[in-house]
């Protein structure tokens, strides 16, 4: 590919002076595959590295059982999201004991779902600062779905959450509102 | 007398310094480059708008496959071995230098503890096929003993979770329940990234 110059042209009579001949290289093809791998070095190491997310969990309580039954928190304060099955979601404002299916309502993770649920429920709380939203996933739901959940917090800026297991009158009323959205 | 004609000559613009400059950075590229060890088990994780990036260095990893397989990872090698001797004392195994060599080149560590001598015996091509994790179940705290030891031997480790898209959620229950029951709070899940919807 390298091309020496080729300097000595016209010597057809006259006198010929023996040129120089220069040593120069067409370096362009060097430059250019130089480039081509750099391209190639620059989108594998910069794309392979995954992001995270961090996940804090509460400490193990060893008072756990004594607190279990003092819901001092505002229901307006709190949302507590049900992640179902089939990338189901589903939101309620109740006490986890008195909710029945008309109060848990059915969800989307699309941008106008679950997170203008969110916005909205912040709005109106009493307390807004003290907001918190309650993720209580079913045994139904992946990891992917929970994620994307944990994902929506980041999004609308809610700094109080935490995952909770989900209560067992809660799963019933989620089977029987799965069940007859189901249906429909 | 024949007229000597000025031959038509291209504009030529030297290109060596240009080409140094292209492999200089070449160079740096390939160096920087950290080849990742072929994984052994796929796993495709889901998507967040988290901008954090993994910290290779002083982190393990628990890997929570499709199936709800669990595997280990230790991600720096030199945290490697150590993990491996209080491992082995645990479970009454000691490791030939070779078994050493070939556990340092795993990615994961796919296997309960007291087949990983036979597996690193094991040639490249059943190393594939034999991936039957790491038991976590109230039985048999495997998993959880490598988490404890790794921390043991060094505190400034942190915890990264990688589950796959499919994971079921009792699968990461279980995990996160076990390790929060040995004080391990605080996690790093692994996603893949997205941009941050306006």
């Amino acid at each position: 590919m390298a091309q020496i110059l080729d300097n000595n042209g016209g010597n057809k009579g006259g006198k010929v002076r023996a040129k120089k001949q220069s040593t120069a290289v067409d370096m362009t093809p060097l430059a250019d595959l130089g480039f081509l791998l750099i391209t190639f070095f620059m989108f594998t190491t910069t794309f392979s590295k995954p992001n995270v997310m961090g996940l804090n969990m509460p400490p193990k309580d060893p008072n756990k059982e004594l607190n279990q039954d003092t819901p001092e928190i505002d229901l307006s304060n709190s949302i507590s999201i049900i992640i179902g099955g089939d990338n189901k979601l589903y939101w309620h404002q109740q006490d986890k004991t008195k909710l029945t299916a008309d109060q848990l309502y059915e969800t989307s993770y699309s941008k106008e779902g679950i997170r203008n649920d969110i916005l909205a429920a912040r709005q109106r709380a009493k307390t807004p600062d003290n907001f918190t939203v309650i993720i209580k996933p079913t045994d139904e739901s992946t990891y992917e779905n929970l994620v994307n959940v944990l994902d929506e917090m980041e999004i609308t800026e809610s700094s109080r959450y935490g995952i909770v297991d989900i209560a067992p009158s809660e799963v019933a009323v989620y089977e029987e509102k799965s069940g007859t959205s189901s249906n429909n | 007398m024949a007229r000597v004609k000025p031959k038509r000559q291209g504009i030529h613009m030297d290109m060596t310094a240009m080409s140094d400059m292209a492999w200089l950075l070449l160079t740096f590229f390939i160096l920087t480059t950290q080849f990742k060890k072929p994984d052994i088990v796929p796993v495709t994780t889901p998507s967040s708008v988290a901008e954090t990036k993994i910290q290779d260095g002083d982190l393990i990893r628990i890997t929570i496959n499709n199936e709800g397989k669990y595997y280990f990872s230790i991600i720096d090698d030199k945290n490697k071995l150590p993990v491996l001797e209080k491992m082995g004392k645990k479970y009454g195994l000691t490791f030939t230098d070779a078994e050493k060599s070939s556990f340092l080149k795993l990615s994961e560590i796919p296997v309960p503890v007291r087949s990983l001598k036979q597996y690193l015996n094991l040639s490249d091509g059943q190393k594939q096929s034999t991936i039957p994790g790491i038991p976590m179940d109230s039985t048999d705290l495997q998993l959880i003993d490598w988490v404890d030891f790794s921390f043991e031997h060094d505190p400034n480790l942190k915890l990264a979770i990688k589950g796959d898209v499919n994971t079921q959620y009792p699968e990461f229950r279980d995990l996160i329940k076990q390790l929060v029951e040995r004080d391990f709070n605080r996690f790093q899940l692994v996603t893949s990234s997205e941009s941050k919807p306006k």
